[in-house]
Parts: structure tokens; C-alpha cells; sequence
């Protein structure tokens, strides 16, 4: 299952553009870092055990995130560079 | 009191029609006295209002904006002008003279400042001032003829929020072309801005008159003039109301963490005693935020960021301020949202690359090429700007002299407002985060004035602090006076730096009418040639033509190069447009002697290469010798 799940993953990475892996892809995970930074703040407006445990919870899926859309920008802006 | 109020109102005779007659007898006499003299004290303030009113009206009246000189509007501003804001001021201060003084005294004083102040052209020039103002338009023109925007056409269309909401407001509510209510721009910005400060005001400080005093001073700062119809006017505007929100309802009471300040003091590799101190010193405790329901503050958050989106939609430069001012605050734990800076940095950094891709593909090597550049930054801020007539450099280097004095001033009162007790974390924080957009930027050398435009409302506030808000400190009377010298010394210096350019920023009917002229008279695709980009075109159909101004003015004398530029075979016609608004921008930014530019242009009219097709009091339009186009007649 999980081997299937990465080729078809690599498969789907490999076989379209730079370009429409960026505006896809990438514009999906910027969407969803920024409604889970949100979901952060919402939950800290509550504080609390509970808040606390979200907050850690959306820190794990935050991280790799932000990773993702601060590689997206560099390749955008060296592309550009390049072009 | 009271038994005033009963002597004067219970026991007065009526006279047999019924009116009221006075007492004769002594103490009635004394009484009615008294009753006057309190109704006249009570109306004091609204009649001195109304003086200034009448003081102002009658300068602007007699105002002869077309007499300036390089100095701009100070060379020709009436002394009644000046007298009724320094009347305006002293009232002011005088009424700050109560401990809480009355709010709606106070905001009719201070929105009667900023018309004083900003009002001006209103009434004296009779067509949009700034050249910019009718390139907007033009942006708007076309958002409400083609229902789309045009970033491959401009890179201004990159960011086109605030056109987008200019073209709406102006189709929905039928008022045609946003150009007409340009100059009222700086009026109804800077009267928002006043709001959105108050709110931040309000925040630190439980002291009335230090809030009134510090948006006074703002007032009386803003000499950068970007409160013009343009996107950066209203981004400011959502900027501060943001860093009001947020400092009012998202503030942080207690900062300090024992858990942060054990560790530092531990001994060890850049810890120990003085870590633990610095610590301490940075996180003095706030005031409990305004207290809100949790539902609210989520509703506030989704607000923040949907302000936010509108700002990163329409100014380049806004976005970068605000999101670095909310990372200082969350850094020296200011503020409750921590994520606050990480979302507006997120949404900064997707729209430019993802949405204005047309203006980096021919920008962003030259844009990360600036980057840590201090030095040409501040020679092209500051340095580069000292150029053009004699007296336009003293205007200048007055408004250099002015932004480091301010600075300076502020400082100070920093300085005395920290002996006082007071630490004001976030003021300071907010006034230094945009320092370090210097070394990144040099933004065609206007950093250094955003910067000052974003210190400011924190500058007026320290400034205002060495007057109010002290604790068991009075102002006395000899430091009202001294208030009111540097307020005086203040009104002058704003008129001098604001209205410092208005010869050139001025623009008149007839070269309006010029270049309406010559959208008629110019087919599609034609070449559109001017001396430089100082003059009110571009402002309809404004993507049909190429424009082709001389950046710098180097066309003035180059008669040849002229005839050259026309005589391009790729455009269907070509058209050389000279006006008063071209020659004036070659006078006091070119320095250009007086008297060069009508030469030019008598040149221009006598050269056998052109032919003259339009001329009223204030432009010229020529074509190619040979070109066939109808002249009109103005």
C-alpha cells in the first residue's frame, strides 16, 4: 500500500511540469498552512490542556509545511532568475 | 453653583409679553454677570473654531497658487492661513490645560487641523494635483471599461486591490471619474489614519491628553505626502488599524517568563546575571488586553487577516512594514497571536510569487541585487535627492534636517517617558522593526521616507510624552509656552516640507484639456513623446498608446533627438506633448535655469522637423513635419 502510494506519488511529481507542480501542488500546501496557522491561533485563544495539545498537533503538520512552501518560493525565484 | 442656577432661573421676573427682563437689584445683577461670563468661557473654544474658519477661508481665498516660486505653497501661502492653524494650536493646548478634556472639543479641534493642513488644494487648484493621481485613474479607467486587470501592461497591476476597489465604489455609486476627488485623498486618509491611531494611542497610555497631543503631532508630521489617492494611502491606513487591533485586544499583560529568565541566569555560554537582566528589562509588564469574548477575538483574527489579504492584494511595500513591526512584537512577546507574522509573511511572500510574476521576471535580479546594499540605499535616499534649483535643495535638506530632528526629539522623549517608569516595549519595538527593510531595499530611493512615514505615529507619541501623560507631572506653564514656540516653528516647517514640490505637482485645466486634445487627435497604437512623466496623461485608454517621456528631462534642448524618437515607422503616428507642468519639473527637479524651457519649446515651435497641431496657455502638441493630423483649435 505504502509503496503504491509513493509511486503514484512520483509518478504524479515526475510526469507534470515545474510549473504546474508549483501552481498546484504548491498553491494546495500554501492553502492549507495558512488555514492551519489560523486553526493555531484559534486554538490558543482558548488556553487550556486541550488548546495546548491542537497547538502541538498542528505544529507537527506546520513544520514540514512551511519546509515545502519556503522550497517552492526559492525554486519559483530561481527559475524566474534563470529565465 | 447651584444656588446660581436657581437665582437665575426661579426667581427672575417676566415682563407682562412674557419675555424674561433682567434683575436690577445688585446681586441679581452679579448673578447674570456670572452666568455670562460662563456661557462666553463655555463657548470660548467654538468661537475661537469659528475665527479660524473665517481666518482660513479668507487666505485661501486670496491664495495665488500660479505666483509660486520653488519654495512651493509657502511661497505664496497667506499669513492668515499660517495664523489660523497657529490660533487652532494655541486653543489646543489650551484646552489640553484640563485633565480630561472634552472628547468632542477636542475632535472637532483636531479634525478641523487636518483640514486646515491637508484641505488646501481642495480649493485652490482647480483640476487633480500629481501627475500620479491621473495615472490612476487610468488603471481605474480601464478596471471599469474592460472589467480585468493588466499586469502584463503595468506592474502596478500586479497588486491591483485598490483599484479594484476604487473602479467598484466609483461604478456603484455613479460618481464617474475617481481623478475629480483626488485632491480630497489626503483628507479623508489622514483622517482615518488619526482613528486608527487614536485606537493605538489609546492602548498605551490612560492619559486623554497625551492621545490628543500625539495625533496633533502626527498631523503636523506628515509632510511625506503619501496620503494621495494611490494604494499605499490606504494600505497605511489598514496598517495602523491593524497595529491597533492588535496591540488592544491581542497584547500580552505579563511577558516576563521566570521559566525563559531561571534559564538565562544560569551561568553559562551567553548566559549569566547580565542575560537575566537584559531579559527582565525587555519584558516589562503591559496592561491587560481589552477584554473580549473568545467568539470576538476569533472574529478579530479572521478580520487581521482579511485586512491583510486586501494589503498584500494592493501595495508592494506595506506588507513587508507590518509583518516585520507583528514579528518584533511577537518576539519580545508583545502579543498574545503569535502566529500572526508567519501568516502575513506566508501571504506576502505567495502573492509575489505566485501573482506577480509579469513584474519580477524583469525585476527580481535587480531587486535581490539591492539586497544588503546600505550604502547605495542610503545615498539614493538620501544623497541623490539633494539635486535640481537652488531652492528646491534647501527644501530638501530642510526635510532631511526636519525627519532627523524628529527622530532626535522622539528619542528624547523615549529617554524621559524611561525615567519616568514607563518602558513602552511595543512602541519601541514598532518604531525599530522596519529599520533593517533599509539594508534590503532601496525602493527607487524612497525607503527612507516610508520609514520615517511608519515611525511616525511612535515618534508623535514620544514626542507628545514630554508634554502629557507623566506621572504627577502638570504641565506647567512655561512648558506650554515652549510647546506652543515648537508648535509654531512646527506649522511652518510642515508647510515649507509637505507643499515643497507643489509647483511641479501642480497641474491646471488647460493641460488637462491638452492631453483630452490629444487622445482625440492620437490613433490607436500611437507614440506619445513628452519631456517627462510630469503631466496628467495616461488617464484613459491609457494601454492603446506607447508613452515614451524622457525619465530624467533630457529631451529639453535635444530638439534632434526628438525628431528622431518620432520617426519610428512601427507606430502609426507620433505625437510630442510640451506642457507648463514638464517645464516646471525641469526647473525645480532638472535645474533647469528659468527661462530654458519656453526657449525649448519656442525652438521646438520654429524647427521646420514639426508641426504644431494644438496650443492653449499651458501645453503645445506637435506631430512630425510630414504627419497628417488635423489641427484643433483650442
Amino acid at each position: 500500500m505504502t509503496s503504491t502510494v509513493t509511486h503514484a506519488t512520483i509518478l504524479v511529481l515526475t510526469s507534470t511540469s515545474y510549473d504546474a507542480i508549483t501552481k498546484t501542488v504548491g498553491l494546495a500546501s500554501v492553502v492549507v498552512l495558512l488555514v492551519l496557522l489560523l486553526q493555531k491561533e484559534f486554538a490558543r485563544i482558548h488556553p487550556g490542556p486541550r488548546a495546548t495539545a491542537w497547538i502541538h498537533a498542528f505544529d507537527l503538520a506546520l513544520v514540514p509545511l512551511l519546509i515545502t512552501f519556503l522550497i517552492i518560493v526559492t525554486a519559483r525565484l530561481a527559475e524566474l532568475l534563470q529565465a | 453653583m447651584l444656588v446660581a442656577r436657581q437665582g437665575s432661573g426661579e426667581s427672575r421676573p417676566r415682563s407682562p409679553s412674557g419675555s424674561s427682563a433682567r434683575v436690577s437689584t445688585p446681586a441679581g445683577g452679579r448673578l447674570e454677570a456670572a452666568r455670562r461670563w460662563r456661557r462666553l468661557r463655555a463657548a470660548r473654544p467654538y468661537l475661537l473654531l469659528a475665527a479660524v474658519w473665517s481666518l482660513w477661508a479668507a487666505g485661501v481665498s486670496s491664495l495665488a497658487i500660479d505666483r509660486m516660486n520653488d519654495f512651493g505653497l509657502i511661497s505664496v501661502l497667506p499669513w492668515q492661513v499660517l495664523l489660523a492653524v497657529a490660533l487652532l494650536t494655541v486653543g489646543a493646548v489650551v484646552l489640553l490645560r484640563a485633565e480630561r478634556p472634552n472628547a468632542m472639543t477636542m475632535t472637532l479641534y483636531v479634525v478641523t487641523l487636518v483640514f486646515l493642513l491637508y484641505g488646501i488644494p481642495v480649493f485652490v487648484e482647480q483640476v487633480a494635483r500629481f501627475s500620479v493621481n491621473w495615472v490612476h485613474e487610468g488603471f481605474i479607467e480601464y478596471i471599469r471599461r474592460t472589467g480585468a486587470v493588466g499586469p502584463q501592461l503595468e506592474a502596478r497591476f500586479d497588486w491591483p486591490g485598490f483599484f479594484i476597489l476604487a473602479a467598484f465604489l466609483a461604478q456603484a455609486t455613479g460618481i464617474g471619474n475617481t481623478v475629480n476627488y483626488a485632491n480630497w485623498a489626503p483628507v479623508y486618509f489622514n483622517l482615518l489614519y488619526l482613528l486608527a491611531l487614536a485606537v493605538i494611542f489609546r492602548s498605551l497610555t490612560h492619559d486623554p491628553r497625551l492621545v490628543w497631543a500625539g495625533l496633533w503631532l502626527f498631523a503636523l508630521g506628515n509632510w511625506i505626502g503619501q496620503d494621495y489617492f494611490s494604494p499605499q494611502g490606504l494600505a497605511y491606513f489598514l496598517d495602523l488599524a491593524i497595529l491597533g487591533i492588535v496591540l488592544t485586544w491581542f497584547r500580552v499583560a505579563r511577558p516576563h517568563s521566570e521559566r525563559i529568565a531561571a534559564w538565562l541566569r544560569t551561568p553559562g555560554r551567553l548566559r549569566g546575571r547580565w542575560a537575566g537582566r537584559v531579559f527582565d528589562f525587555v519584558t516589562p509588564d503591559d496592561e491587560p488586553p481589552r477584554s473580549a469574548h473568545g467568539a470576538q477575538l476569533a472574529a478579530l483574527l479572521v478580520m487581521l487577516v482579511a485586512i491583510f489579504a486586501f494589503i498584500a492584494y494592493s501595495h508592494q511595500l506595506t506588507p513587508f512594514f507590518l509583518t516585520f513591526a507583528l514579528l518584533g512584537l511577537v518576539v519580545f512577546n508583545r502579543i498574545s497571536a503569535r502566529s500572526l507574522p508567519i501568516i502575513f509573511g506566508v501571504m506576502t511572500v505567495a502573492w509575489v510569487s505566485y501573482m506577480t510574476v509579469p513584474f519580477l521576471q524583469g525585476h527580481v535580479a535587480s531587486l535581490l541585487s539591492e539586497v544588503g546594499k546600505l550604502g547605495d540605499t542610503v545615498g539614493t535616499n538620501v544623497v541623490q535627492r539633494i539635486q535640481g534649483s537652488r531652492d528646491h535643495q534647501l527644501i530638501v535638506t530642510i526635510r532631511l534636517a526636519f525627519t532627523l530632528a524628529v527622530w532626535a526629539v522622539a528619542a528624547l522623549g523615549a529617554l524621559v517617558r524611561f525615567r519616568d517608569g514607563r518602558r513602552d516595549l511595543s512602541l519601541i519595538v514598532l518604531a525599530v522593526a522596519p529599520v533593517p527593510l533599509v539594508g534590503l531595499q532601496a525602493y527607487g530611493g524612497e525607503l527612507v521616507l516610508r520609514l520615517y512615514l511608519f515611525t511616525l505615529p511612535m515618534a508623535a507619541f514620544f514626542i507628545a510624552g514630554l508634554l502629557y501623560g507623566r506621572p504627577g507631572i502638570s504641565p506647567s506653564r512655561l512648558r506650554q509656552g515652549f510647546a506652543i514656540v515648537a508648535a509654531m516653528v512646527l506649522i511652518v516647517t510642515f508647510f515649507v516640507t509637505r507643499y515643497g514640490n507643489e509647483r511641479v505637482d501642480l497641474i491646471t485645466p488647460a493641460e488637462v484639456q491638452a492631453v483630452e486634445q490629444l487622445y482625440a487627435m492620437a490613433p490607436t497604437g500611437s507614440l506619445l513623446v513628452a519631456a517627462s512623466n510630469n503631466l496628467p496623461w495616461k488617464f484613459q485608454d491609457f494601454e492603446r498608446y506607447t508613452y515614451l517621456p524622457a525619465s530624467d528631462g533630457s529631451y529639453v534642448g535635444q530638439i534632434g533627438t526628438i525628431a528622431t524618437v518620432l520617426d519610428d515607422p512601427h507606430y502609426p503616428a507620433a505625437f510630442l506633448i510640451l506642457t507648463r507642468s514638464q517645464g516646471t519639473y525641469a526647473e525645480v527637479f532638472g535645474g533647469l535655469a528659468p527661462g530654458a524651457w519656453s526657449r525649448f519649446v519656442a525652438d521646438v515651435r520654429a524647427s521646420p522637423w514639426f508641426t504644431e497641431v494644438y496650443r492653449n496657455g499651458d501645453a503645445d502638441i506637435f506631430v512630425p513635419a510630414g504627419q497628417r493630423t488635423a489641427s484643433v483649435t483650442p
